[in-house]
């Protein structure tokens, strides 16, 4: 089946690759346990072809072989994701959007045009030279896409002052299951329900996002920092939810273990960005409104590291795991979020690190980015102990499943308690969209 | 080096099985070799890696040739790579991409490689004695710009000498070809010990000469302002911005010959290779072109420059011409 789709898709004019080195590329997103895998020359899995499609209609080609055959497709941007969403493990065709990286500047409306495959680190480098700026920059932008972001409901550094993906979203062009091309016209705001939204962290489940409208901001001319010192967390994340009323652009918490390893400080921190125009005064106010102890450096220090994680590669050789757990909470629970999901990590016999920051702040709340690092005699059993203490104490805590890594496989089993009566509704939607159940099978449901 | 402060927490909070564990590898940190550590890189380089930009396809992006290498899978797209070190530039553990594949080469592709190379190189040998050498490297001759930089070099009263060698051995050097790569460079080391030093256009000559005891500078270091004026884009040759290290200096030579020099993205040490750099034109001439043709858009003005490589890939003038239209 998968041979004859293969055929296909070459035939009517869509590279299509089955070498060994192209399905090796895309056997494994950035899921931490399949790094250790790679380390003993093992593939996570294998996809029997990767296509290449360079335009929408080359991806709708692609889908309605796939669809006609019933043969399984992942989708793959960057292969940056962290929560096991596009790892190919039942072979079928791994569908690139790399191909579709085309970038138009719309100045007058501010807005850009991207293509799915469009790498972050380029599109922002260019409406930089431009004067522009995305302020969409997650650690992975360097290696993330358009689409990727979109398809993930991606936050970037900047959101507490310019919003999430979808925040940054204008429109949408998607490609359904079946092959049929989803197009809206751009308008500042839409009538009827904003059905795009469907796309926005559907992990490709429900549809192939091809290229993107989003919002750009004249880079700032104004960028200040604000770096301050406190002893707990209750008195920083005070201070936070105080500051919101200045609209940061940015801003951080480091506790303890964090403030030691970027800071050289035990104490917890809190670092902000004003940018823009009254960016002195909101600096200045700032400094008055806050309880803790105003220093210096510190925003800067973290600026400069902040798109480095060559830790990663440093321990792993050595037998360590290392991931991430984001969750969001409301204020009245950060606290408890903070101190118990901690606890539960370090819990987990086999942790050597723990530590969290608070990188995304809404006027209801934050998100709490838990990272530990452990080194287990057995890497999976941890793994898997880890992340079920953490979500499970998040959510008995007043803390949800994720801010913005997304679900994927990771953390399927919990979705149901988190959205609800949604989750038997995202199920009809993917069994309507996707009768045969080809695109990104195992993740989310 | 680990703060000590972070060790004693580790200390204080883990268990004791874990210590054990702890107590045996913490004498190997760091040492995993670069293909192992780029390999496990989420490839936070991907978004200034030109053959990844033109190709579009994850096999070729920085971390998962060294995946591929790691793993033995060192047919095709290990080869697939520029010397431009973007990925190095980027990268906080300061890893070369390029320079950690060149051990994997050296197979049925390298030969067929090279063998295309030789075929292309037309060198015109002549000789003449003087203070100091001047090797023009086969780039040189394919991008016309050697009667070119004679004639300036002759006008600027420059004391330059010519002999006979053709090849500085950088496209052996580059496919792994090791033992012929010993043989040219040795070659061009012992014309180049009876002068004072040796100049040359060509950036990849001079690192090449350079990381192999060899006294060399690129031509900019001879050349002297004369007035011109106008609007131009400089291009940073790759290998001259971030090997060489010449950022500054042909942004102040033009500036002197009255240029108002315009910075296109990717300028200066985050500057974008023009493609046509290494041997990547022998492996993959297609998407060689396809880098070139992606560079040429980054430009509003003129395109200068000061390689033959990257005269030829983007079209442009290299500083050098624009002198010898007026001299």
């Amino acid at each position: 089946m998968i041979e004859k789709a293969v055929e296909e898709i070459k035939s009517v004019g869509v590279e299509i690759s089955t070498s060994m080195e192209d399905r090796i590329a895309y056997c494994k997103d950035y899921n931490p346990l399949h790094l250790p895998k790679l380390l003993k020359k093992e593939f996570p899995a294998l996809p029997h072809a990767v296509a290449f499609p360079k335009t929408t209609e080359e991806v709708s080609k692609v889908l309605q072989v796939a669809n006609a055959y019933g043969v399984p497709v992942y989708v793959f941007g960057g292969g940056s994701g962290v929560i096991d969403a596009a790892t190919p493990y039942e072979g079928g065709i791994a569908v690139s959007t790399l191909g579709l990286d085309f970038v138009e500047i719309d100045e007058e409306n501010m807005l850009v045009r991207a293509g799915a495959g469009v790498v972050g680190g380029r599109l922002e480098k260019i409406l930089n030279h431009r004067g522009f700026t995305l302020r969409h920059s997650p650690q992975s932008l360097y290696c993330s896409t358009v689409g990727g972001w979109v398809a993930t409901a991606a936050s970037g550094q900047f959101s507490t002052g310019y919003g999430n993906i979808e925040n940054l979203l204008i429109s949408l062009t998607a490609v359904l299951p079946d092959g049929e091309v989803v197009v809206e016209r751009a308008t500042p705001r839409r009538a009827g329900p904003d059905l795009k939204r469907i796309f926005v962290g559907s992990e490709g489940l429900l549809g192939v996002v091809t290229e993107a409208v989003m919002k750009i901001f004249p880079l700032p001319e104004e960028f200040l920092t604000l770096s301050v010192e406190y002893e707990g967390i209750g008195d920083v994340v005070r201070d936070a939810k105080a500051l919101m009323q200045l609209k940061p652009a940015l801003m951080r918490i480091f506790d303890d273990e964090e403030s030691l390893r970027y800071f050289d400080s035990e104490s917890f921190t809190l670092i902000a960005v004003f940018e823009g125009k009254g960016a002195s005064a909101k600096l200045r106010e700032a400094k008055e409104m806050v309880s803790g102890k105003v220093v210096d450096g510190r925003a800067e220090k973290w600026l400069e590291k902040r798109f480095d994680v060559s830790d990663i590669s440093r321990i792993v050789p050595l037998g360590f795991i290392f991931d991430t757990i984001e969750v969001a909470c409301f204020w009245r629970d950060a606290e408890k979020v903070y101190t118990e999901v901690l606890k539960a990590i370090r819990g987990v016999e086999g942790t050597v690190t723990a530590s969290a920051h608070a990188s995304h702040f809404y006027e209801s709340g934050l998100c709490f980015y838990f990272t530990f690092a452990g080194l287990p005699a057995d890497i999976e059993n941890y793994y898997e102990e880890v992340w079920r203490k953490a979500v499970e104490t998040s959510l008995r805590n007043g803390g949800n499943l994720t801010h913005h890594h997304g679900v994927g496989r990771l953390r399927k089993r919990w979705l149901s308690a988190e959205i609800g009566g949604y989750y038997p509704l995202l199920r009809d939607l993917k069994s309507i969209l996707d009768r045969r159940n080809i695109l990104n099978r195992g993740v989310m449901l | 080096m680990i703060n000590p402060k972070v060790i004693s927490r580790i200390l204080a909070n883990t268990d004791l099985k874990t210590k054990m564990r702890l107590a045996k590898v913490v004498p190997k940190l760091g040492k995993a070799d670069e293909v192992t550590r780029c390999m496990l890189c989420p490839n936070m380089c991907l978004h200034v890696c030109p053959v990844f930009d033109a190709e579009r396809r994850l096999t070729v992006s920085p971390s998962v040739k060294a995946r591929l290498a790691y793993l033995g899978e060192v047919d095709d797209a290990i080869y697939h790579c520029l010397p431009c070190d973007a990925c190095k530039n980027a990268c906080p553990m300061d890893i070369s991409v390029n320079d950690n594949l060149r051990a994997f080469r050296g197979g049925e592709l390298a030969l067929k490689a090279i063998e295309k190379f030789e075929k292309s190189i037309k060198v015109q040998t002549e000789e003449r004695e003087g203070r100091i050498l001047y090797f023009p490297g086969c780039r040189t001759f394919e991008s016309d710009l050697f009667d070119t930089t004679v004639e300036v070099l002759e006008k600027l009263g420059v004391d330059f000498a010519l002999t006979n060698v053709d090849c500085c051995g950088m496209p052996y050097y580059e496919l792994g070809l090791i033992d012929k790569f010993k043989e040219k460079i040795a070659k061009l080391r012992q014309a180049a010990s009876r002068y004072e030093g040796v100049i040359s256009n060509c950036p990849h000559c001079v690192h090449v000469m350079r990381e192999n005891g060899i006294k060399a500078a690129h031509i900019l270091a001879v050349l002297k302002p004369v007035k011109i004026g106008g609007d131009v884009s400089y291009h940073d040759p790759c290998i001259l911005a971030r090997k060489l290290d010449v950022v500054k200096e042909p942004r102040k030579l033009l500036a002197e010959m009255g240029f108002e020099v315009h910075e296109p993205v990717f300028s200066g040490k985050d500057t974008h290779c023009c493609g046509y750099g290494g041997v990547y034109r022998y492996v993959a001439p297609d998407m060689a072109e396809k880098v070139a043709e992606r560079r040429r858009k980054h430009f509003d003005y003129e395109i200068v420059t000061a390689c033959p490589s990257c005269k030829m890939a983007l079209k442009g003038k290299d500083i050098v011409e624009l002198m010898a239209d007026v001299l």
